[in-house]
């Protein structure tokens, strides 16, 4: 009898005991300092809320942010919802504002009992286009893309699916292939779109992300493969000065698993393709898996505001690690993290605009007086607001001068 | 009363209380969202 007690005890002490320590690390996460986001003052850097979260539990999460300059006003899209996690009563809202400060809402676009999320806007023929992702599955995992277009940002038409990617069929034709998630359209000339979107392409073993262009924001064909070796998603593109196109892909690992834990593989695919964009080369960074980037240009150099997973790491990508939105220079052949903005847990998911010597990004992070890791933030404390940054293009060419000054003279000197 | 409260026994209380918190706190905060809509 009593060893069966002790037997029962032991027991209860295994169950209760991994309960009581995330008890224990949720206070730790909440009464934890962050750090101070102090930034080089050539930056003069400002930082705020642009959208608060409030306080009720049905629309506290504001997420997956983008922004475009268009008709001489910005104007904010972002996700809305209860936590990170699937909610079909989310909506995605739109904000305008002349000045980045004072933001109105103006739209609100949802599909009726679907959640929907990663927004991106482009001008496409001067109008405003739309394309986001529904989202069916309670961890959320979109596996296709829905379009809207405005010609004043405030009015909508109806969402609707997209056809899909013409993909060559082998036969000089081509053939429609369904379940492919858009990023972020761009173009060099304003007659032809490029945008990578990531799907199912016949003959991969993963989603994967291919090069795809239109003339009118419709249909879409492909026009290569970029990196198909591995699974890879949210993919982000900037043409370079050449004419080239350098892409961002964030790939979780490189064959070595491990998801909720990290690994140690976790990493940024940067691929680049000269004109016709039909062969791409490669490398990886290590230093962060770049989630929900936006690539941008300033003074001919590309950088990238994205999630920084603190890497490298051998746990890349932990749900039990707190992340933050970062600036990057984005090399053929590497990432430079540059500075971090203010930030915690469930972040990043960026959109950039540039005014004169200005840039405008926006992004979401928990209140950033605690330093919540991802996992707290994704569905047991989800309030999250939308922040706007505003620093100096001027200044974030003499930040990456002195990275690039520091990573010189830090570097082996050759004999 | 004074017999039923000795020091081993408020320990124990505290101790039971202390531990229903930290494993009800991240529960509750991950359920309560189930239960709006």
């Amino acid at each position: 009898m009593r060893a069966l007690k002790i037997v029962l005890k032991v027991l209860a002490g295994l169950v209760i005991a991994p309960w009581v320590l995330i008890g224990v690390l949720f206070i730790w996460w909440n009464v934890r300092r962050p750090p101070s986001f102090a930034t080089p003052a050539v930056l003069k850097h400002e930082n705020s809320v642009a959208v608060a979260a409030g306080k009720d539990l049905r629309t506290q999460h504001l997420s997956n942010t983008d922004l475009v300059d268009y008709r001489g006003s910005l104007f904010l899209i972002h996700a809305r919802t209860k936590w990170h996690l699937e909610d079909r009563n989310g909506a995605l809202v739109v904000q305008r504002s002349a000045d980045a400060k004072a933001w109105e809402e103006v739209a609100r676009i949802t599909v009726p009992g679907t959640d929907v999320r990663d927004p991106k806007f482009a001008v496409i023929g001067g109008r405003l286009f739309l394309y986001f992702l529904p989202n069916t599955e309670f961890d959320p995992s979109p596996k296709t893309t829905y379009w809207s277009v405005s010609d004043d940002g405030v009015h909508w038409q109806e969402p609707r699916e997209v056809d899909g990617i013409w993909l060559p069929d082998g036969k000089g034709g081509w053939t429609l292939s369904k379940s492919w998630n858009y990023w972020r359209p761009k173009t060099r000339d304003g007659r032809t779109w490029y945008m990578l979107a990531s799907g199912p392409l016949p003959g991969a073993a993963r989603r994967v992300s291919v090069l795809i262009r239109s003339t009118d924001g419709l249909r879409w064909e492909m026009v290569s493969p970029v990196w198909t070796v591995f699974g890879n998603g949210e993919p982000e593109m900037e043409f370079q000065g050449d004419g080239s196109i350098i892409a961002c892909l964030r790939c979780g690992s490189l064959g070595t698993g491990g998801y909720e834990f990290g690994n140690a593989t976790g990493n940024t695919v940067i691929a680049v393709a000269k004109p016709p964009y039909l062969e791409w080369s490669t490398a990886h960074s290590f230093i962060t898996r770049l989630d929900g980037s936006t690539m941008f240009t300033v003074g001919g150099r590309i950088f990238a505001a994205g999630r920084n997973h603190l890497g490298p790491r051998a746990d890349l990508g932990n749900h039990l690690a707190t992340k933050r939105t970062a600036i990057y220079e984005v090399k053929r052949d590497r990432l430079v993290h540059l500075f971090d903005l203010p930030s915690s847990g469930d972040t990043a998911y960026t959109g950039v605009v540039i005014r004169g010597d200005d840039v405008y990004v926006s992004y979401y992070s928990p209140p950033v007086g605690k330093d919540l890791p991802w996992i707290a933030a994704i569905c047991f404390q989800p309030r999250t607001d939308i922040r706007m940054s505003r620093f100096s293009a001027t200044g974030l060419l003499a930040v990456a001068d002195a990275a690039a000054a520091g990573a010189a003279s830090a570097a082996p000197k050759g004999d | 009363m004074a017999r039923f409260f000795t020091g081993r026994r408020v320990a124990r209380i505290v101790l039971s209380l202390a531990v229903g918190v930290l494993v009800a706190w991240p529960i509750a905060m991950y359920a309560r969202h189930f239960l709006v809509r």
